[in-house]
């Protein structure tokens, strides 16, 4: 499919976008909070992704090199904007599909997390805490942030992510450790964990 | 909480390095079990327009070829941008993989910066080599002992024939001035070239220090009386006295 793009044919481009679409929205949600941001981030990665396709060394899936890409650009915009706890006042959709004109939630999956989901106390406990947690991700420095991000918000494997960086997979597994540690001790200090 | 979510992808402890201790090991699980939360929480799916609104952002960009990269990255006079773009011509060019519509070009690319390159050490390289052999040319002479006294002889020359002259230079004004102040030092050096036979006679130039003694006559003026000792550079105004130097020379 890269191929036949670079040979000319843009609308098979369509088809990378059409399959890699719904991951990387959800990648760069799970950083930034908000949908809208969040498809303006993915928009920017594949537009990105397009430009240096010919330049894409075709290790490891393309998904992976997108998806690290794209949440780049989302931590980029994080780290841009003032930090705001998102609290979507939506009524959220109680037949488990994911995904309304907005996007939805997995409720089957939410309804399992916190049992009444649809009790507003609830939900803004969850929203804070999410807040937090995507708060302590965003202030963790590099590497960690990076191997964090890619494998628990892009779920890419840590092979896959030491092909990605370019780095040992020793190295990345410490960069995850150290990063949770951190992570964690910052949440303890926020008082979430 | 995540526990319960059934994510194909959980966290496992054999992720972490093997330094890690059980306790940890059982932060960094805590850890990841909430991330495993928040990212279940945030399954969201991208809007319906999403692609079409990718594909018009997609539509305004040039094919993507390696070389457009670079040519776009010189365009903004991104030296590292270039330096970068040139490295993945390169491995574009020389490794397999790819449509012979991207490799061709990349490789023509590749092979004119490389001449290009080669041609402008060639030149910078013979352009060196020039200008060293021009100084070579100059300070083989130098070291060569009749060139460099030729060169240097001129500026000692000068200076050596300017100095008298320079002498000369101030003894014409000296002349006019003789008879005016400056005499002081005139005096020693105008008289005894014209009276180099009459340097006998100067030896009474000392003896005319009692023209000095003359200098009473200012002391005959009250004038001394009325202002110190200043006044006296009168005194060496009065040095037109001194003209009358031609006195002693009238003496012989």
């Amino acid at each position: 499919m890269v191929a036949a793009v670079l040979a000319g044919n843009p609308d098979a481009f369509r088809v990378l976008v059409e399959r890699e679409s719904r991951a990387t929205v959800r990648s760069c949600y799970r950083i930034l909070g908000d949908l809208h941001e969040a498809e303006d981030a993915a928009q920017e990665a594949f537009v990105t992704a397009y430009r240096a396709l010919g330049t894409w060394r075709g290790e490891g899936p393309f998904g992976a090199w997108l998806a690290r890409i794209a949440t780049r650009i989302a931590v980029r915009k994080a780290g841009r904007r003032r930090p705001v706890a998102w609290i979507d006042p939506r009524p959220i959709p109680m037949d488990g599909t994911a995904g309304d004109q907005r996007g939805g939630i997995g409720e089957a999956a939410l309804a399992a997390v916190l049992g009444s989901a649809t009790d507003p106390a609830h939900l803004a406990v969850r929203a804070e805490r999410a807040a937090a947690i995507r708060t302590a991700v965003a202030n963790l420095d590099e590497p960690y942030r990076e191997v964090v991000v890619l494998r628990f918000f892009a779920e890419l494997s840590l092979a896959e992510i030491a092909v990605q960086a370019d780095r040992p997979l020793g190295t990345v597994k410490t960069h995850l450790h150290r990063g949770l540690q951190r992570l964690r001790s910052s949440l303890e200090a926020e008082g979430v964990a | 909480m995540g526990e319960t979510l059934g994510r194909p992808d959980r966290f496992r402890p054999d992720e972490l390095d093997g330094d890690a201790t059980a306790g940890e090991q059982a932060r960094a699980m805590a850890t990841a079990r909430e991330l495993e939360w928040l990212a279940a929480i945030d399954d969201v799916a991208a809007s319906a327009g999403f692609t079409d609104r990718v594909m018009a952002a997609v539509a305004a960009e040039p094919t993507p070829r390696p070389v457009t990269a670079a040519a776009s990255a010189a365009r903004r006079g991104a030296f590292l941008g270039v330096f970068a773009a040139f490295g993945d011509l390169w491995r574009v060019a020389w490794t397999g993989g790819r449509p012979v519509a991207v490799r061709a070009p990349a490789m023509a690319l590749v092979v004119v910066v490389l001449a290009g390159t080669l041609g402008a050490g060639a030149l910078g390289v013979g352009a060196l080599g020039g200008l060293l052999d021009r100084p070579d040319e100059t300070s083989r002479p130098s070291p060569a002992a009749s060139p460099s006294p030729l060169v240097a002889s001129p500026t000692p020359s000068p200076t050596a024939s300017a100095s008298p002259e320079a002498s000369d230079s101030p003894e014409a004004s000296e002349s006019p001035e003789p008879s005016e102040s400056p005499t002081v030092t005139s005096k020693p050096t105008a008289t005894p070239r014209p009276t180099t036979t009459q340097q006998p006679s100067r030896t009474p130039e000392p003896s005319d220090t009692p023209e000095p003694s003359r200098t009473p006559e200012p002391s005959r003026t009250p004038e001394p009386s009325d202002t110190p000792e200043p006044s006296r550079t009168p005194g060496p105004s009065r040095t037109p006295e001194p003209t009358e130097t031609p006195k002693p020379t009238d003496t012989p």
